[in-house]
């Protein structure tokens, strides 16, 4: 019911949490004065026969009353809203953080859409836990005994009669709040997964088109739809029949103070001062009690959210994060793996298994190798988003894992297998490889790559929006962006992955120009199919299972008629 | 339409139900009112001491309503959510069925973000125009008319200030809150939509973020976009806030007037004064019905909002009607014929121009030039994605505009750079192909794609869940997967749209290989950059700037010296 690890994000927001309970106790007071105000008017004029000059100052306290309950109210809910909005933003944006500092190959296994729907309503549902439940909780604990204590000394029976009813209250709540968890985490799921298949199905449009699947979907999508209305409907259904109970504890007790108390009036054991003031407050009595049951599931959700929150910034982050070391550019980068091992799912699915390689300054060194050989495993070992199981890496000699990764990123430019581009212009874009970069130098970067030809007959130029929802750029022109990134970068080590798969041979051509100018004077893994971009390098390492099977130069490996042969005639055509 | 009057037509079919709900909240308001009033009269007429006779009626009255009060209150709550839930989900599969004919022609300026805020946020905020909107002003007006009908019997002063009360509490502190928020509704729905499209762009480019050591860049984009939308968050929540002292002062100042109003009326023995408490507790009771007005006019603004960028979203033409005869039989073979088709996206130049080519049976067609030359733009037309401007394409001879789009689908396997992987297993990714295949028909598949020994390898082989657009697997093992599901679906012509990119040379010959005996007997057109791959290709067209400008076969066109035989030395050189 109340989640210890949310309560400790309140921290340095106490203050304020306690200023809220404040609030709602001095609003209690005020209801019992108003009750006080009231009856006094009422016996007045309706059994003390005075007229309004008779109550005039009764009236008049009860005014002031009124407009002080307004001026709490209005500021409970002000200060109730900055509680909860501090929280969420500081959750939000750790959460929003730790997913960054995750990285691409630890958040492979989740869902863009469940992730995103986390991040926004999941966030949104902590709201009403701070804001609403918890100083509900408190208020609950509090006024009925204060309202209590009010009642002990005008009418015991009064007295005995709250007290023995509204225990039953938290009784019923805890009883039917248990029921209401387990229903909540489901509802939660199946929101989350209603929405991750949404998003699913929306990227995958075309493809379901070209199957004549996408119609069928409606199906899929109704029944999905269906399920999330009904387990909704039963979250709710458990929350109204305990609002139901509660109302039914509530009016019931009224009922019985109202009766109780009206008949001891008439056989004069009570004056009608003391029966209506019992009457005003009993209502009040139970009011902080029912509110809580309003609130109470509001404040689920927000529990529910927070589990998944909470399970993912458990994830562990990589420690290269903490090497110390700051890694000053360098003029130029040997890199040595030494006896590499990684496997990807905590070491079940193995890429890597006694890599060695050595790339010596300005050394050009091309990777080879069938599709899962660990080609891509090198280059996130390269990149810090993941870290060898066994074995290291050494910079300059310095072990990677002693670096700062910021510092070690700064050294070096990556083109990856599709390059993603982001929503913004086409400079904004360009701009990723160095932010502070001016106008001309991202200009020159984009003619360096051979770019500037066709982003200048883009509708706006350089200010042309891109990326999802922007102009539709061909897999050719993406590649030339990405390459104009890392022209601007100017990094010392540069890494390619398949940097040529998907262009047609007149596209490749202008690539290999510009590839060919950025890789003069760098050091440079490149990780290739396409052959015909590797027989220049000065070292092509042909990886097999996790290791080096083939070293050398491409008349050497030719020579010896062994994987790259293989792969260099599959390449040709005459096998 | 305007937004308003769709939503409330969306309705139809619950309204009598709807307006079940409406009574059963009048009478919640009406019991609660009910039981103070009988509770005070009965407190006040025992302080005469009369004979117990006289208060049975009220004692009665006092439990009776204890009870109604919350029953109604738990009938109304189930039947309106039950109603509006009802009508959400149907509004879910509508809007998917409204947008599943735009794609993915009229849906390219949208971002999947948007899209996706828009069936799954939108839609959720709906719920408050069913449940918050409709109902109370009607419930607040019943409430009104009794007690009106009531209070003028005694002083028609009194019933001006209960009305006047109602008046402030209902239409003007509303009205102020809406001057106040003016437009705070639909941003506050934009900028939830613009944090959420930005976070799903910073998933999908985490390996550039990771790599470029961007993290803090995209956090602190983040944090504006979260601190924009807390900044409009707080100012609604300010409002309301606002608008719920004001409301409990206007309640409490009508009493308050109510009592100064009752005094002199007791005095004058106009009002018994028996009925002064239970006059002033019911005005003070019925205010319920007023309180929940403010709000009702946010979220109807809210929930205008949300409609308004649902509605412009499916109210995009369809960029091909689905005309034709939904009947058509699938032939066994198929020839398509592209006759003299020109075709230009809106206004952004031709991309096509004049082009003419035909797909036979057992006849393999390639097409090869530069990216942007509209390669992609002929698949799209031959699967009927987009309608053509002129010429035509005939399938057997028959007109395509005179045949389902659907229909015409059904005849094409299509391997290509785009396709999408579900987050499924590898079994029911490549099932979409034909998810009434055996597991035979499947195992050949897979084989046939050379998936076979990858998927043995895994520990749950071909139930193996693939993650979030298929991310588990390399780029080749994607492919594999867009190949099986073409070699399940079998059909008669066969799109190829560079099957082999991010391949390794071997398998990608193999995969040429498979793709080989596939071929025979289909009409293949080929749209590839390798050119190793055209040399046994039937015939072949060199595709620039939205023209053929060469054709023949391969000997043909290297003999021809032009832009083929041009590419083709480019790719070999570096071997030579």
């Amino acid at each position: 019911m109340i989640d210890k690890r949310l309560n400790r994000e309140m921290g340095h927001y106490r203050l304020l949490f306690f200023m809220l309970v404040g609030l709602s106790l001095g609003s209690g007071i005020l209801v019992v004065l108003q009750a006080d105000m009231l009856t006094k008017i009422i016996d007045g004029v309706f059994l003390g026969g005075l007229d309004v000059a008779g109550v005039e100052h009764w009236l008049y306290g009860l005014l002031g009353i009124m407009v002080l309950k307004a001026l709490l109210i209005w500021l409970n809910e002000f200060y109730a809203h900055r509680l909860a909005v501090g929280i969420k933003s500081s959750l939000r944006e750790r959460l929003a953080g730790h997913l960054l500092a995750l990285g691409p190959v630890s958040i492979r296994g989740e869902q863009a859409g469940e992730l995103i729907s986390l991040l926004v309503e999941g966030i949104e549902n902590i709201e009403p836990y701070f804001a609403r439940f918890l100083p509900q909780l408190v208020i609950a604990a509090v006024v009925p005994l204060l309202i209590l204590g009010f009642v002990v000394p005008l009418d015991a029976t009064t007295a005995s009669l709250l007290l023995v009813t509204a225990p039953l209250i938290p009784v019923f709540m805890i009883l039917i709040g248990k029921m209401a968890e387990k229903l909540n985490k489901r509802q939660w799921e199946t929101l989350s997964r209603l929405s991750a298949h949404f998003l699913d199905v929306l990227q995958g449009l075309t493809t379901l088109k070209i199957f004549g699947r996408s119609v069928e979907q409606v199906r899929v999508i109704a029944r999905m739809s269906d399920e999330f209305r009904d387990i909704t409907l039963s979250v709710l259904k458990v929350a109204f029949i305990s609002a139901l109970v509660l109302e039914l504890v509530a009016t019931i007790s009224t009922a019985l103070v109202a009766v109780t108390v009206g008949l001891r009036l008439l056989y004069y054991k009570l004056a009608f001062s003391q029966a209506f003031f019992l009457l005003l407050l009993a209502p009040e009595f139970y009011l902080p009690l029912r509110q809580l049951g309003s609130h109470f599931h509001a404040g689920m959700a927000g529990v529910s959210a927070a589990e998944r929150i909470y399970h993912i910034l458990a994830m562990p982050v990589g420690k290269q994060h903490h090497g110390t070391q700051k890694l000053v550019r360098q003029a130029e980068l040997a890199i040595e793996f030494k006896q590499v091992h990684f496997g990807y799912q905590g070491g079940e699915r193995p890429a890597l298994a006694g890599f060695d390689l050595k790339l010596m300054p300005g050394e050009q060194v091309a990777l080879v190798g069938a599709s899962g050989a660990g080609k891509s495993t090198v280059a996130n070992l390269l990149l810090g988003f993941i870290e060898p199981q066994q074995g290291e890496i050494l910079v300059n000699g310095f072990p990677l894992s002693d670096i700062t990764l910021a510092s070690w990123l700064d050294q070096v430019a990556y083109l990856p297998q599709a390059s993603h581009l982001f929503y913004g212009t086409v400079a904004e874009n360009i701009r990723l490889g160095r932010p502070e970069a001016s106008e001309a130098a991202v200009e020159a970067a984009a003619v360096a790559a051979g770019a500037h030809e066709f982003i200048a007959g883009l509708p706006q130029g350089y200010a042309t929006p891109v990326g999802e929802g922007g102009h539709g750029l061909s897999g050719g022109e993406k590649r030339r962006i990405a390459i104009a990134r890392a022209f601007l970068k100017d990094a010392p080590f540069l890494i390619l992955d398949e940097a040529t798969a998907g262009l047609d041979a007149k596209n490749e051509y202008e690539l290999q120009l510009a590839l060919k100018r950025l890789m003069t004077g760098r050091t440079v893994l490149l990780i290739a199919h396409r052959l015909s971009t590797v027989v220049h390098a000065d070292r092509i390492v042909v990886v097999d299972q996790g290791r080096v099977a083939e070293c050398g130069r491409h008349e050497e490996l030719i020579g010896q008629k062994g994987l790259y042969y293989q792969l260099l005639t599959a390449f040709r055509g005459d096998v | 339409m305007k937004p308003f009057v769709r939503l409330i037509a969306m309705l139809a079919p619950v309204w009598p139900v709807m307006l079940l709900a409406v009574c059963l909240g009048w009478l919640t308001i009406a019991a609660n009112i009910g039981l103070m009033v009988t509770s005070a009269w009965l407190i006040a007429a025992a302080a005469l001491h009369p004979s117990i006779a006289e208060l049975s009626v009220a004692i009665v009255g006092v439990r009776f309503f204890g009870v109604a009060r919350a029953v109604f209150r738990y009938l109304e709550r189930y039947i309106s959510h039950d109603a509006t839930f009802r009508i959400l989900s149907r509004l879910r599969v509508g809007f998917y069925q409204r947008l599943e004919p735009l794609a993915p022609a009229n849906l390219q300026t949208w971002q999947s973000g948007e899209l996706f805020s828009a069936i799954v946020g939108d839609v959720e905020t709906l719920k408050d125009f069913y449940l918050r909107v409709l109902a109370p002003p009607l419930i607040a007006v019943l409430t009104l008319t009794g007690l009106l009908l009531v209070f003028q019997h005694y002083s028609l002063s009194l019933a001006a200030l209960v009305f006047a009360g109602f008046l402030l509490a209902g239409i003007v502190l509303p009205l102020a809150v809406r001057q106040v928020n003016k437009g705070g509704g639909s941003e506050l729905v934009a900028a939830r939509a613009a944090l959420k499209a930005y976070l799903l762009d910073t998933v999908n480019g985490m390996t550039e973020i990771a790599a470029f050591d961007h993290q803090q860049r995209h956090l602190s984009t983040i944090r504006n976009l979260n601190d924009h939308l807390i900044r409009l968050q707080g100012r609604i929540a300010a409002v309301s806030s606002l608008s719920d002292s004001w409301g409990s002062l206007i309640m409490n100042g009508t009493l308050w007037g109510v009592l100064w109003l009752l005094i002199p009326l007791v005095r004058s023995g106009t009002v018994e004064g028996v009925y002064l408490a239970a006059m002033a507790l019911a005005v003070q009771s019925s205010f319920e019905a007023v309180l929940p007005l403010p709000m009702a006019v946010h979220y109807c603004q809210e929930s205008l909002a949300a409609a308004r960028r649902l509605f412009r979203l499916v109210d995009a033409p369809a960029a091909v009607l689905p005309s034709g005869q939904e009947q058509f039989a699938e032939p066994e073979q198929a020839e398509v014929c592209v006759q003299g088709v020109s075709f230009e996206y809106d206004g952004l130049g031709k991309v096509l121009n004049r082009i003419s080519f035909s797909l036979r049976p057992g006849k393999r067609v390639a097409l090869i030039g530069p990216s942007g030359a509209g390669k992609s733009t002929i698949i799209h037309l031959l699967l009927r994605f987009w309608e053509i401007e002129s010429g035509l394409i005939t399938l057997n001879g028959r007109d395509y505009r005179t045949i389902n789009p659907e229909a015409v689908r059904r005849l094409f396997s299509v391997v290509s750079q785009q396709t999408h992987i579900f987050n499924a297993s590898i079994r029911e990714n490549i099932l979409l192909a034909c998810p009434e295949a055996g597991e035979r028909e499947l195992m050949a598949a897979v084989r046939g794609a050379a998936l076979d020994e990858f998927t043995a390898g895994l520990p749950e082989g071909l139930d193996t869940q693939v993650g979030n657009n298929g991310q588990a697997l390399s780029g080749g093992q994607r492919q594999r997967i867009a190949i099986a599901r073409a070699l399940l679906k079998n059909t008669p012509v066969l799109l190829l749209d560079e099957p082999t990119v991010g391949l390794d040379p071997i398998t990608a010959k193999q995969i040429m290989n498979t793709i080989d005996t596939l071929m025979r007997g289909r009409a293949t057109l080929l749209i590839t950059h390798d050119l190793t791959d055209v040399e046994t290709m039937d015939e072949i067209l060199v595709l620039d700037q939205g023209e053929v400008t060469e054709r023949g076969t391969f000997a043909e066109l290297l003999n021809s010296q032009g832009l083929f035989a041009r590419l083709w030395h480019l790719q070999q050189t570096p071997l030579a």
